[in-house]
């Protein structure tokens, strides 16, 4: 175990006798080791505040890290296994996550047609991630390419998704959950209130009055609600006004709420933004006989965007754990798959494990995120900041 | 320049208001085809706002702007038909940041004029030539002097072929140094032309280039003379001010 555990090994460097003499003289020796303790003097033991705060981390690190193997490594449990082995064991029941991890993910998905939602999330992901590459944008060319190839895929996955083609079984809806139903919700909903958050920032700043009044009563009534308020107005409320022969889907009411809410927060970035174009540039694309569309999709709209991109990720991540919410509304998401789980009368009482394994899942995703938008910044955070 | 031939630009009684404050008081003028005009006067007199009535980036409260016979007007819809034809060069340069050299010159072309990419390539290359920053296409505005940038905003305007270049104090926000490279472009452009009416406090190129001077104060034109007679003889307290501050500043 030591081994394993090399924070105290760094630990140590503070009891070596004679720091204070090394620190006069050049180094003349830069072996493996020497230079490691120059690195850990100058990071870790630069002060007496400095030391106290890394030997403070040492000791936390020391109390929870060996806790936590244990937990997860040492007395976990891999199948085969039933509950009473867990119990027994006392640490985490990886057996759990590997008899119920299919239905986490999935939710009541037909098991037989897993593969289904799994190539699904598996193409989306995928696709996302190519269009995401700053290269595939560079020529007009390969642009077209990507504009070109979403909409085929997109239908494509709603066809894996529902089937009734090629010999697909037909999955109704009703039955989608788990991660694809958390990442249509995600996705679908990042997408549109972005658009929508478009026009309302837009909206808020014009010269119409009629306009403006109804964009700001919007943004703020939506900012007002909590979004649970708004899920549950969704799926209770707006059934009772609809009339009766009318239904819309439960996905859809829930998906609308999301994109009406977030909206709201993205307009206000945007409208930050906005405000902090300099006039001149509305004034020189004006000059230049550019019409109002023309001059905020070409001008102005992408200065705003690229001065926005850490609050419009901070909106993204955040929406995209809030879809969670939707197990308010009986929706089977990923957190809803999760607590299914835990009801599981096989492994009755488990309740970490399955937490544990969808916040890996939510956590790479966000991490990823919040890593792209580092890098977004890099390329484009300095350009359209001043004039 | 014929004494015959209408006026380019005929400004009738225009007036323009901030709230209570009157910017523009009744303004008179006619810009003959190809003739350099100078506007100058102190701060607030009303100069630039002349210039954003011009091309009906403000909309004027009273009196009518005629460009070429065509009235220019927000309500009847031709000030953006007309806008594309006067070129407008700023004191802070407004260049487009997100955007290379090379595309702040071939945007509006290929927007407004809807011309191909070669064509507006082609275009913007010629008067990046001319204004002696080819060598620069590539760059971001921010990469560049202010000078380089103002001499860029110039080429930009010249794309879109402008009957009419309005410049608002385009070497105000420059360094020192930097003045003579974007005047120097504006006497090459004198010289080609253009009509032009150069908001500025460059008194040598007044005397340089231009054939009339206008002197204006609060909102109204006080003098209009070509350089010789506005320098020769100022009997006018203002303008005897006016350029004694300048010349002191």
């Amino acid at each position: 175990m030591p081994a394993a555990f090399p924070p105290p090994a760094h630990g140590r460097p503070p009891a070596l006798p004679n720091p204070p003499d090394r620190a006069g003289p050049p180094r003349v020796e830069r072996g493996l080791v020497q230079r490691n303790l120059a690195w850990a003097r100058a990071n870790l033991f630069a002060g007496p505040w400095n030391t106290l705060l890394t030997l403070l981390v040492v000791a936390l690190l020391l109390w929870t890290v060996p806790a936590l193997l244990d937990w997860a490594v040492f007395d976990a449990t891999l199948a085969p296994a039933d509950i009473g082995l867990c119990m027994e064991r006392g640490g985490a029941c990886w057996a759990m996550l590997q008899d119920t991890w299919r239905m986490i993910l999935f939710g009541p998905y037909p098991p037989a047609e897993h593969w289904r939602p799994a190539l699904a999330v598996g193409l989306f992901a995928l696709l996302v991630v190519i269009s995401l590459v700053p290269a595939m944008w560079l020529t007009a060319g390969r642009r077209r390419l990507l504009l070109a190839v979403w909409p085929p895929t997109l239908l494509v996955l709603a066809v894996l998704m529902h089937g009734g083609v090629a010999g697909l079984p037909v999955v109704e809806t009703r039955l989608w959950g788990g991660l694809p139903l958390t990442v249509i919700l995600a996705s679908v909903g990042i997408a549109f209130a972005f658009l929508l958050s478009l026009v309302l920032a837009l909206g808020r700043q014009s010269s119409m009055p009629v306009v403006r009044i109804v964009c700001i009563a919007y943004i703020e009534l939506m900012r007002g609600v909590p979004l649970i308020t708004l899920l549950l107005m969704a799926s209770i409320l707006l059934p009772l006004t609809l009339p009766a022969d009318v239904t819309i889907h439960p996905y859809l009411r829930a998906q609308l709420a999301f994109i009406l809410f977030f909206a709201a927060y993205m307009a206000e970035a945007v409208r930050g933004g906005l405000q902090a174009i300099p006039r001149g540039q509305y004034a020189a694309a004006k000059a230049m006989g550019l019409s109002y569309w023309q001059s905020m999709t070409r001008v102005i709209l992408p200065q705003v965007l690229r001065m926005i991109i850490p609050s419009m990720v901070n909106i993204f991540i955040s929406a995209f754990k809030d879809t969670s919410l939707v197990i308010v509304i009986s929706m089977l998401d990923l957190l809803g798959t999760a607590k299914a789980a835990t009801s599981n009368p096989q492994w009755w009482g488990l309740f970490i494990e399955p937490f544990a394994f969808i916040s890996a899942i939510y956590l790479v995703v966000c991490s990823a995120m919040s890593w792209y938008s580092r890098l977004l910044e890099r390329r484009y955070g300095t350009a359209g900041a001043h004039d | 320049m014929t004494e015959q031939a209408p006026p380019l630009v005929r400004v009738r009684g225009l007036e323009k208001r901030f709230g209570d404050y009157r910017a523009l008081a009744g303004i008179d003028l006619d810009i003959a085809r190809g003739e350099r005009l100078v506007v100058c006067g102190p701060s607030g007199s009303g100069k630039s706002t002349l210039a954003y009535c011009l091309n009906g980036l403000e909309p004027h409260d009273a009196g009518r702007i005629l460009i070429d016979g065509m009235p220019l007007d927000e309500e009847l819809g031709t000030a953006h038909e007309l806008r594309r034809s006067i070129g407008m060069v700023f004191q802070s340069f407004n260049l487009f940041p997100h955007l290379s050299v090379l595309e702040n010159c071939t945007l509006a072309p290929r927007l407004v004029l809807r011309l191909g990419e070669q064509e507006a390539h082609r275009r913007a290359m010629e008067n990046l030539e001319r204004v002696g920053i080819a060598d620069q296409a590539a760059k971001r505005p921010d990469r560049l002097s202010g000078g380089q940038q103002q001499r860029v905003a110039i080429a930009r305007a010249l794309c879109m072929r402008p009957r009419l270049m309005l410049f608002d104090e385009p070497t105000s926000a420059l360094d020192p140094e930097m003045v003579k490279e974007v005047l120097d472009v504006m006497i090459e452009l004198a010289q080609s032309g253009m009509t032009m009416v150069c908001i500025t406090h460059e008194m040598g190129f007044a005397r340089a280039a231009a054939d009339r001077i206008v002197f204006m104060d609060q909102g109204r034109i006080i003098r209009e003379a070509p350089p010789k007679t506005f320098f020769g003889d100022q009997q006018d307290p203002r303008i005897r001010r006016f350029l004694a501050d300048i010349t002191a500043g």
